[in-house]
Protein backbone atom coordinates (compact mmCIF):
# COMPACT_ATOMS: atom_id res chain seq x y z
CA UNK A 1 0.00 0.00 0.00
CA UNK A 2 3.06 2.40 0.99
CA UNK A 3 4.45 2.20 -2.38
CA UNK A 4 1.01 3.88 -3.60
CA UNK A 5 0.88 6.92 -1.28
CA UNK A 6 3.82 8.83 -2.60
CA UNK A 7 2.54 8.80 -6.32
CA UNK A 8 -0.79 9.67 -5.13
CA UNK A 9 0.36 12.73 -3.21
CA UNK A 10 2.69 14.11 -6.17
CA UNK A 11 0.14 13.77 -8.01
CA UNK A 12 -2.69 15.23 -5.72
CA UNK A 13 0.25 18.33 -5.27
CA UNK A 14 0.65 18.68 -8.97
CA UNK A 15 -3.55 18.89 -9.37
CA UNK A 16 -3.89 21.51 -6.24
CA UNK A 17 -1.34 23.45 -7.85
CA UNK A 18 -2.40 23.80 -10.80
CA UNK A 19 -5.77 24.63 -10.07
CA UNK A 20 -4.22 27.40 -8.09
CA UNK A 21 -1.84 29.01 -11.19
CA UNK A 22 -5.36 28.87 -13.33
CA UNK A 23 -7.62 30.12 -10.94
CA UNK A 24 -5.99 32.86 -8.36
CA UNK A 25 -9.76 34.77 -6.77
CA UNK A 26 -7.40 37.49 -5.57
CA UNK A 27 -6.02 38.25 -8.94
CA UNK A 28 -9.19 37.62 -10.69
CA UNK A 29 -10.78 40.26 -9.30
CA UNK A 30 -9.31 42.17 -12.17
CA UNK A 31 -11.99 40.49 -14.68
CA UNK A 32 -15.02 42.11 -15.97
CA UNK A 33 -15.91 45.38 -18.20
CA UNK A 34 -14.39 48.47 -17.27
CA UNK A 35 -14.69 52.55 -18.89
CA UNK A 36 -12.10 55.10 -19.12
CA UNK A 37 -12.60 58.28 -17.82
CA UNK A 38 -13.29 59.63 -21.12
CA UNK A 39 -16.23 57.65 -21.53
CA UNK A 40 -15.71 56.68 -24.85
CA UNK A 41 -15.38 52.98 -24.83
CA UNK A 42 -15.96 49.93 -22.82
CA UNK A 43 -12.71 47.49 -22.00
CA UNK A 44 -13.64 43.70 -21.09
CA UNK A 45 -10.67 42.12 -19.13
CA UNK A 46 -10.29 38.91 -19.15
CA UNK A 47 -7.84 36.01 -18.27
CA UNK A 48 -5.95 33.81 -21.30
CA UNK A 49 -3.46 31.43 -19.54
CA UNK A 50 -2.08 32.99 -16.62
CA UNK A 51 -2.22 36.90 -17.66
CA UNK A 52 -4.93 39.26 -18.14
CA UNK A 53 -6.03 41.49 -21.12
CA UNK A 54 -8.20 43.70 -21.88
CA UNK A 55 -10.29 44.66 -25.21
CA UNK A 56 -12.78 46.75 -26.57
CA UNK A 57 -16.25 45.54 -26.21
CA UNK A 58 -17.63 48.87 -27.17
CA UNK A 59 -16.81 52.23 -28.96
CA UNK A 60 -18.85 55.27 -27.85
CA UNK A 61 -18.15 56.11 -31.80
CA UNK A 62 -17.72 53.02 -33.53
CA UNK A 63 -18.01 54.25 -37.28
CA UNK A 64 -15.42 55.95 -39.05
CA UNK A 65 -16.79 58.86 -40.48
CA UNK A 66 -13.99 58.61 -43.04
CA UNK A 67 -15.73 55.59 -44.52
CA UNK A 68 -18.88 54.85 -42.79
CA UNK A 69 -17.52 51.15 -42.09
CA UNK A 70 -16.76 49.85 -38.74
CA UNK A 71 -13.80 51.01 -37.33
CA UNK A 72 -10.32 49.70 -38.12
CA UNK A 73 -6.76 49.84 -36.15
CA UNK A 74 -5.84 52.81 -39.06
CA UNK A 75 -3.02 53.26 -36.76
CA UNK A 76 -0.98 49.92 -36.24
CA UNK A 77 2.42 50.71 -37.32
CA UNK A 78 2.26 47.54 -39.35
CA UNK A 79 0.71 48.45 -42.07
CA UNK A 80 -0.72 44.67 -43.57
CA UNK A 81 -2.87 45.09 -40.11
CA UNK A 82 -4.47 47.89 -40.50
CA UNK A 83 -7.77 46.46 -41.19
CA UNK A 84 -8.28 44.86 -37.97
CA UNK A 85 -11.22 45.63 -36.22
CA UNK A 86 -10.94 48.10 -33.34
CA UNK A 87 -13.83 46.51 -31.90
CA UNK A 88 -12.40 43.84 -30.28
CA UNK A 89 -8.64 44.81 -30.42
CA UNK A 90 -6.67 44.35 -27.22
CA UNK A 91 -5.37 47.28 -26.06
CA UNK A 92 -4.29 46.25 -22.76
CA UNK A 93 -1.98 43.00 -22.71
CA UNK A 94 -0.12 40.52 -20.60
CA UNK A 95 -0.44 41.57 -17.13
CA UNK A 96 0.40 39.54 -14.21
CA UNK A 97 -0.84 39.38 -10.76
CA UNK A 98 1.92 40.99 -8.24
CA UNK A 99 0.27 41.03 -4.79
CA UNK A 100 -0.57 44.33 -3.36
CA UNK A 101 -3.59 45.12 -5.89
CA UNK A 102 -1.23 45.44 -8.61
CA UNK A 103 -1.14 43.74 -12.32
CA UNK A 104 2.22 44.88 -14.14
CA UNK A 105 4.45 44.20 -16.99
CA UNK A 106 2.04 44.74 -18.97
CA UNK A 107 1.52 47.26 -22.05
CA UNK A 108 -1.63 49.62 -23.00
CA UNK A 109 -2.04 50.54 -26.66
CA UNK A 110 -3.59 53.83 -28.02
CA UNK A 111 -5.44 54.05 -31.08
CA UNK A 112 -5.21 57.36 -31.56
CA UNK A 113 -1.39 57.11 -32.48
CA UNK A 114 -0.41 53.27 -32.90
CA UNK A 115 1.58 53.64 -29.87
CA UNK A 116 2.02 50.78 -26.90
CA UNK A 117 2.81 52.17 -23.87
CA UNK A 118 4.31 50.14 -20.68
CA UNK A 119 1.35 49.96 -18.23
CA UNK A 120 0.74 48.94 -14.61
CA UNK A 121 -2.47 48.64 -12.76
CA UNK A 122 -3.79 49.39 -9.35
CA UNK A 123 -7.02 48.27 -8.06
CA UNK A 124 -7.37 51.06 -5.29
CA UNK A 125 -10.98 49.45 -4.61
CA UNK A 126 -12.90 46.80 -5.77
CA UNK A 127 -15.01 49.02 -8.32
CA UNK A 128 -11.57 51.44 -9.65
CA UNK A 129 -8.32 51.20 -11.64
CA UNK A 130 -6.17 53.30 -12.02
CA UNK A 131 -4.11 52.55 -14.92
CA UNK A 132 -0.53 54.30 -15.56
CA UNK A 133 0.74 54.17 -19.03
CA UNK A 134 4.63 55.27 -19.19
CA UNK A 135 7.89 55.25 -21.05
CA UNK A 136 10.90 53.99 -19.81
CA UNK A 137 10.22 54.91 -15.65
CA UNK A 138 7.05 54.41 -13.99
CA UNK A 139 7.60 58.78 -13.11
CA UNK A 140 7.32 59.71 -16.61
CA UNK A 141 3.42 58.56 -17.19
CA UNK A 142 0.38 59.16 -16.84
CA UNK A 143 -2.50 57.37 -15.00
CA UNK A 144 -6.53 57.47 -15.72
CA UNK A 145 -8.80 56.64 -13.55
CA UNK A 146 -11.28 53.28 -14.82
CA UNK A 147 -14.64 52.21 -13.49
CA UNK A 148 -16.36 48.91 -13.20
CA UNK A 149 -19.52 48.34 -15.37
CA UNK A 150 -21.15 46.40 -13.19
CA UNK A 151 -20.28 47.57 -9.69
CA UNK A 152 -19.46 44.97 -6.90
CA UNK B 1 -5.15 17.14 -36.40
CA UNK B 2 -2.47 16.43 -38.30
CA UNK B 3 1.12 18.45 -39.51
CA UNK B 4 2.97 17.89 -42.60
CA UNK B 5 6.95 19.17 -42.99
CA UNK B 6 8.23 20.63 -46.34
CA UNK B 7 12.14 21.53 -46.20
CA UNK B 8 14.63 23.71 -47.72
CA UNK B 9 18.01 24.88 -47.33
CA UNK B 10 19.39 29.11 -47.79
CA UNK B 11 22.52 30.85 -45.61
CA UNK B 12 20.40 31.85 -42.47
CA UNK B 13 19.70 28.30 -41.74
CA UNK B 14 17.34 26.08 -43.05
CA UNK B 15 13.94 26.35 -43.67
CA UNK B 16 10.76 24.03 -42.76
CA UNK B 17 7.31 24.93 -43.39
CA UNK B 18 5.25 23.61 -40.16
CA UNK B 19 1.85 22.85 -41.28
CA UNK B 20 -1.33 22.77 -38.16
CA UNK B 21 -4.50 21.15 -39.99
CA UNK B 22 -7.75 20.90 -38.31
CA UNK B 23 -7.18 22.41 -35.24
CA UNK B 24 -10.67 22.65 -34.06
CA UNK B 25 -11.99 25.74 -31.45
CA UNK B 26 -15.23 25.76 -30.10
CA UNK B 27 -17.35 28.84 -28.50
CA UNK B 28 -19.34 27.87 -25.90
CA UNK B 29 -22.57 29.81 -25.83
CA UNK B 30 -24.56 31.06 -24.87
CA UNK B 31 -22.65 34.18 -27.02
CA UNK B 32 -23.04 37.45 -26.82
CA UNK B 33 -22.65 40.42 -29.68
CA UNK B 34 -18.60 41.14 -30.26
CA UNK B 35 -15.40 39.84 -29.65
CA UNK B 36 -15.57 36.40 -28.21
CA UNK B 37 -12.19 33.94 -27.95
CA UNK B 38 -11.30 30.65 -28.54
CA UNK B 39 -7.86 29.25 -28.03
CA UNK B 40 -5.91 26.51 -28.18
CA UNK B 41 -2.80 25.41 -26.84
CA UNK B 42 0.31 23.95 -28.90
CA UNK B 43 3.11 22.20 -27.31
CA UNK B 44 6.45 23.34 -28.33
CA UNK B 45 8.34 19.80 -29.41
CA UNK B 46 11.28 20.78 -32.15
CA UNK B 47 11.29 16.63 -32.69
CA UNK B 48 8.12 17.11 -33.95
CA UNK B 49 8.22 20.52 -35.48
CA UNK B 50 11.43 19.23 -37.38
CA UNK B 51 10.77 15.82 -37.74
CA UNK B 52 14.16 13.95 -39.43
CA UNK B 53 15.93 17.37 -39.44
CA UNK B 54 15.96 17.77 -35.59
CA UNK B 55 19.17 17.41 -34.03
CA UNK B 56 20.44 17.95 -30.81
CA UNK B 57 20.44 21.85 -29.73
CA UNK B 58 18.55 22.97 -32.90
CA UNK B 59 17.01 26.03 -32.48
CA UNK B 60 14.16 27.76 -33.92
CA UNK B 61 16.37 31.22 -35.07
CA UNK B 62 12.86 32.91 -37.34
CA UNK B 63 9.59 31.91 -37.68
CA UNK B 64 6.78 34.00 -39.29
CA UNK B 65 2.85 32.84 -39.94
CA UNK B 66 2.66 32.05 -43.73
CA UNK B 67 -1.25 31.00 -43.94
CA UNK B 68 -4.35 30.82 -41.73
CA UNK B 69 -7.48 29.21 -43.22
CA UNK B 70 -10.70 28.93 -41.25
CA UNK B 71 -13.49 26.60 -42.06
CA UNK B 72 -17.18 26.76 -40.43
CA UNK B 73 -18.14 22.49 -39.42
CA UNK B 74 -21.15 20.58 -39.55
CA UNK B 75 -22.43 22.50 -43.09
CA UNK B 76 -23.06 24.96 -40.74
CA UNK B 77 -21.77 28.73 -42.44
CA UNK B 78 -19.96 32.24 -40.88
CA UNK B 79 -23.32 34.41 -40.61
CA UNK B 80 -23.52 36.55 -37.75
CA UNK B 81 -19.15 36.58 -37.53
CA UNK B 82 -18.29 40.25 -38.54
CA UNK B 83 -14.58 39.33 -38.37
CA UNK B 84 -11.79 36.92 -37.04
CA UNK B 85 -8.84 37.87 -35.54
CA UNK B 86 -5.62 35.39 -34.56
CA UNK B 87 -3.39 35.87 -31.89
CA UNK B 88 -0.47 34.47 -29.86
CA UNK B 89 -0.21 34.32 -26.25
CA UNK B 90 2.46 32.83 -23.65
CA UNK B 91 2.29 32.81 -20.22
CA UNK B 92 6.11 33.93 -20.12
CA UNK B 93 5.91 37.65 -18.80
CA UNK B 94 8.61 38.36 -20.64
CA UNK B 95 6.48 37.74 -24.05
CA UNK B 96 3.92 40.23 -25.67
CA UNK B 97 0.70 38.99 -27.22
CA UNK B 98 1.02 39.39 -31.07
CA UNK B 99 -1.79 40.01 -33.41
CA UNK B 100 -0.79 37.30 -36.62
CA UNK B 101 -3.83 37.22 -39.22
CA UNK B 102 -7.49 38.75 -38.96
CA UNK B 103 -10.55 38.61 -41.67
CA UNK B 104 -12.48 41.75 -41.74
CA UNK B 105 -14.81 41.57 -42.76
CA UNK B 106 -16.39 38.05 -42.96
CA UNK B 107 -18.76 37.65 -46.22
CA UNK B 108 -22.07 36.62 -45.74
CA UNK B 109 -22.90 32.89 -46.28
CA UNK B 110 -18.94 31.84 -46.51
CA UNK B 111 -18.27 28.99 -44.96
CA UNK B 112 -14.26 29.07 -45.45
CA UNK B 113 -11.79 32.17 -45.66
CA UNK B 114 -8.60 32.50 -45.78
CA UNK B 115 -7.25 35.42 -43.64
CA UNK B 116 -5.00 37.94 -44.22
CA UNK B 117 -1.40 37.56 -42.54
CA UNK B 118 1.28 40.04 -41.19
CA UNK B 119 4.50 40.45 -43.07
CA UNK B 120 5.91 41.58 -40.26
CA UNK B 121 5.20 40.13 -37.01
CA UNK B 122 7.64 37.29 -36.10
CA UNK B 123 6.90 34.68 -33.71
CA UNK B 124 10.35 32.48 -32.69
CA UNK B 125 10.30 33.94 -29.55
CA UNK B 126 7.08 31.64 -28.62
CA UNK B 127 8.46 28.48 -30.72
CA UNK B 128 11.39 28.67 -27.64
CA UNK B 129 8.85 28.34 -25.45
CA UNK B 130 7.57 24.69 -24.27
CA UNK B 131 3.73 25.84 -25.06
CA UNK B 132 1.75 28.98 -26.00
CA UNK B 133 -1.81 29.98 -27.06
CA UNK B 134 -2.44 30.62 -30.22
CA UNK B 135 -6.31 32.58 -30.05
CA UNK B 136 -8.78 33.23 -32.22
CA UNK B 137 -11.23 35.66 -31.78
CA UNK B 138 -14.64 35.91 -33.78
CA UNK B 139 -16.57 39.14 -33.12
CA UNK B 140 -20.06 38.66 -33.21
CA UNK B 141 -22.43 40.53 -34.79
CA UNK B 142 -25.89 39.48 -32.72
CA UNK B 143 -25.80 37.28 -29.36
CA UNK B 144 -25.58 33.61 -30.48
CA UNK B 145 -27.04 31.29 -28.18
CA UNK B 146 -25.77 27.95 -29.57
CA UNK B 147 -21.80 26.61 -29.32
CA UNK B 148 -19.55 28.25 -32.00
CA UNK B 149 -17.55 25.37 -33.64
CA UNK B 150 -14.48 26.01 -36.37
CA UNK B 151 -11.40 24.20 -37.30
CA UNK B 152 -8.40 25.96 -38.54
CA UNK B 153 -5.18 25.44 -40.81
CA UNK B 154 -2.30 26.88 -39.82
CA UNK B 155 1.29 27.40 -42.04
CA UNK B 156 4.47 28.65 -40.14
CA UNK B 157 7.31 28.92 -41.91
CA UNK B 158 10.36 28.40 -39.49
CA UNK B 159 13.98 28.47 -40.38
CA UNK B 160 16.55 26.49 -38.09
CA UNK B 161 20.22 26.23 -36.86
Amino acid sequence: MRKFIFPMLVVLVAVVLTAFVQQNPEADRLMGVWEPSNGRARVKIEKIGAKYYGKFVWLKEPIDPATGQPKTDKNNPDPSMKNVPLKGYRMLKDFVYKGNNEWADGTIYDPLNGSTYSCTIKMTNANTLDIRGYIGVSALGRTDVWKRMVVK
Amino acid sequence: MALTLITACGGGGDKTVYSLKDVEFTLSGPLYEGPNPAQYTLAVDLKTLLGDKYTDGVKITHAMLKSAHIRAVDSSNFDGVNNFVVSLASDNPELQMKELAFLNPVKAGTTDANLSVSNEVTAEDYFAEKQFYIVVDAGLAKDIEADLTFKADFEFELTYK
